[in-house]
């Protein structure tokens, strides 16, 4: 039996002994191991642009989120000025939480310890005991510590807490043709409504990610009960779906439609959907090849995955977090998207459909933590250290594609996995080269 | 205050459809529990999350109201954690009888405790009833989750029996430490 992995300075692991060169093999140490979650701590989320809040949060002056980058937990607030500034919540005397909220509007943060008093924004501008001691205190160097770099797209807000991170458009490269499919499929964009469902689940982090990035395969399989793997849309996933990776790490998943395809057929509606959403759902579809191009317009999508931690589900319309709390735990935030210029009555039905299926009591998210949580015990299995997981279905069957930008494999190719892996293990064991 | 009945025998038997209720789930019987609710039914739970506390409103009852901490679906707006129809409450309870609902098979085994037992008459027939509960919810070897929270039902007397018109179901969580809030409350 293998000893587990440990990770310091003196006593390094090779990646090698996580995953094979191609990532085919993917030890089960990757999901259970201390030393291996510490580090994604660091040369994760400290490294990458995360996902933070939605603009549509955060619409007036004084309107303010708490989110997290990893486990640091930050506050994302508009300042007078109508910019957005994150910081870390976190007093710089003795390191309370100055905000303890969800979400509000706000004109100042105070830590109940010693009542030191913070601008939305970070600036420190209040120290009650300084009145009665002599030297004066450095506020402007007291400040919350500020998340260097904060930037947006598709009302998406990232920060970043590497100050030399590439910018945010350059970080997306082509993922942002697949984000566009979705997010600019409605006159308008989307919006985020309501607070975010918050549960824990069981399991590594990267296991939702992992699954949203294109993990078709579990679909008719894991969620049996109730979609059949005879059914229209299970077959019309096999004949068509496709999963792109336009920089590893990212995904697309998305049906593309023959370019005869009416818009009835490109448009995500089933024979559930109720008469109202589906005639709002085709109208917009009718004008989208014009809106955006003829090749966004043949996209019948599934689910998109932005390195590190953000999922999002097309046709279930939510956006989600996978928070890492420890090696086997997450807490898991899911919002529900909805058309910003919707009439109400459709807002109402994209976002009962979303609670149905998805969040903390949908009726598919239930199976998917309980698979994750199941993972993450054969994952504990050390004996089976020297027994890493099959990642290789397709493997060497992705190739470029005539019209999709990035590589992309059929169906059930798991390269969406392996090049999250090869990304990952980058970031995770980049000086080794 | 509200005017709670006092009726016994209106109270006993409310206390023994809940209780009749509660066995039936716990016994698994989801198509007999289908039975206990009207067609009509709408079964909600509210998101609970901690919005800011207004400053303005300190010293007042509104300060610390419970219902400030709750999103509920108001047309287009809030996304509640359940906004059920009776054909949700269908799949939902018929979902478990298959090998194949990964999740619940092989099934939990769970015990649901009903108490706090209010009635409020609000029409002929027609009362509006506070309950709370403990759920305890165990599966997969040694995982055991504690649900807890209350229930806002309204329940009509419809030829000899009582039935679910209305449910509200509220929790005591903010992060959510059970594994789903798909289940029965």
């Amino acid at each position: 039996m293998k000893s587990s992995v440990t990770i310091n300075k003196n006593d390094i692991v090779t990646s090698a002994q996580l995953l094979s060169a191609d990532c085919s093999s993917v030890s089960r140490e990757v999901f259970n191991s201390g030393s291996v979650y510490q580090r994604e701590q660091e040369k994760i989320f400290q490294k990458n642009w995360i996902y933070l809040a939605h603009e549509s949060q955060l619409k007036n002056p004084g309107d303010f989120v708490t989110a997290y980058m990893g486990e640091v937990p930050v506050i994302v607030a508009k300042g007078a000025n109508g910019k957005v500034s994150v910081n870390i919540n976190s007093c710089s005397h003795r390191g309370l939480r100055v905000c303890r909220v969800d979400q509000g509007n706000a004109a100042r943060f105070v830590c109940p310890y010693h009542t030191w008093s913070y601008q939305i924004t970070g600036e420190l501008i209040g120290i009650p005991q300084q009145s009665k001691i002599s030297h004066k205190v450095d506020k402007a160097g007291l400040g919350l510590k500020a998340v260097p770099r904060v930037d947006s797209i598709f009302g998406l807000i990232f920060g970043s807490l590497n100050p030399n991170i590439e910018p945010l458009a350059d970080y997306l490269g082509d993922m942002r043709f697949y984000m566009e499919a979705f997010f600019d499929r409605f006159p308008g964009g989307m919006e985020v409504v309501g607070p975010p469902h918050k549960w824990q689940v069981n399991c590594n982090w990267k296991l939702p990610v992992e699954n949203m990035l294109g993990d078709l395969g579990h679909a008719p399989f894991l969620h049996n009960s109730l979609v059949s793997p005879q059914s229209d849309s299970a077959r019309e996933i096999e004949d068509y779906a496709v999963t792109a990776v336009p920089i590893a790490g990212h995904s697309a998943s998305l049906r593309l439609m023959p370019v005869d395809s009416t818009p009835e057929e490109t448009c995500n509606i089933d024979q559930t959907t109720p008469p109202i959403l589906k005639e709002y759902l085709v109208e917009t579809q009718r004008t989208l090849a014009e809106r955006l191009t003829p090749l966004h317009a043949r996209i019948k999508g599934m689910a998109l995955g932005v390195y590190p931690n953000l999922s999002i589900l097309w046709g279930q319309s939510t956006l989600r977090v996978s928070h890492p709390r420890a090696p086997g735990q997450i807490e898991y935030w899911s919002w529900s998207l909805v058309p910003a210029n919707a009439p109400d009555e459709i807002k109402a039905l994209i976002r009962n459909k979303y609670l149905f299926l998805f969040g903390a009591s949908g009726v598919l998210e239930q199976e998917d933590s309980y698979a994750w949580s199941e993972q993450f015990k054969g994952s504990n299995i050390q004996y089976l250290n020297d027994l890493p997981y099959y990642y290789g279905l397709g493997l060497g069957e992705e190739a470029e594609h005539p019209e999709l930008p990035g590589t992309v494999g059929r169906c059930y190719n798991e390269h969406y996995a392996r090049s999250f892996y090869t990304r990952w293990r980058e970031d995770m064991f980049g000086e080794e080269k | 205050m509200k005017l709670m009945s006092t009726d016994w025998n209106l109270l006993c038997s409310i206390q023994q459809f809940y209780y009749q209720e509660a066995r039936l789930l716990d016994d698994r019987c989801y198509q007999q529990w289908l039975g206990m609710i009207d067609k009509s039914i709408q079964y909600s739970m509210p998101l609970r999350y901690v919005p800011l506390q207004d400053p303005q409103k300190q010293g007042g009852q509104e300060f610390l109201a419970v219902d400030r901490e709750l999103d509920r679906a108001e047309g287009g707006k809030g996304s509640p954690i359940r906004h059920d129809t009776y054909m949700e409450l269908v799949i939902r309870a018929m979902r478990p009888y298959k090998m194949t609902a990964w999740a619940e098979s092989p099934p939990p085994r769970t015990r649901r405790n009903i108490s706090n037992i209010e009635v409020e008459p609000i029409a002929d027939y027609e009362y509006r009833v506070y309950s709370n509960f403990q759920l305890f919810y165990s599966h997969n070897g040694a995982e055991n989750h504690t649900y807890s929270g209350c229930r806002r039902d309204i329940i009509k007397k419809v030829e000899d029996n009582f039935r679910i018109f209305n449910r509200e179901v509220i929790t005591d969580w903010d992060i959510i430490t059970a594994p789903t809030m798909a289940l029965i409350f």
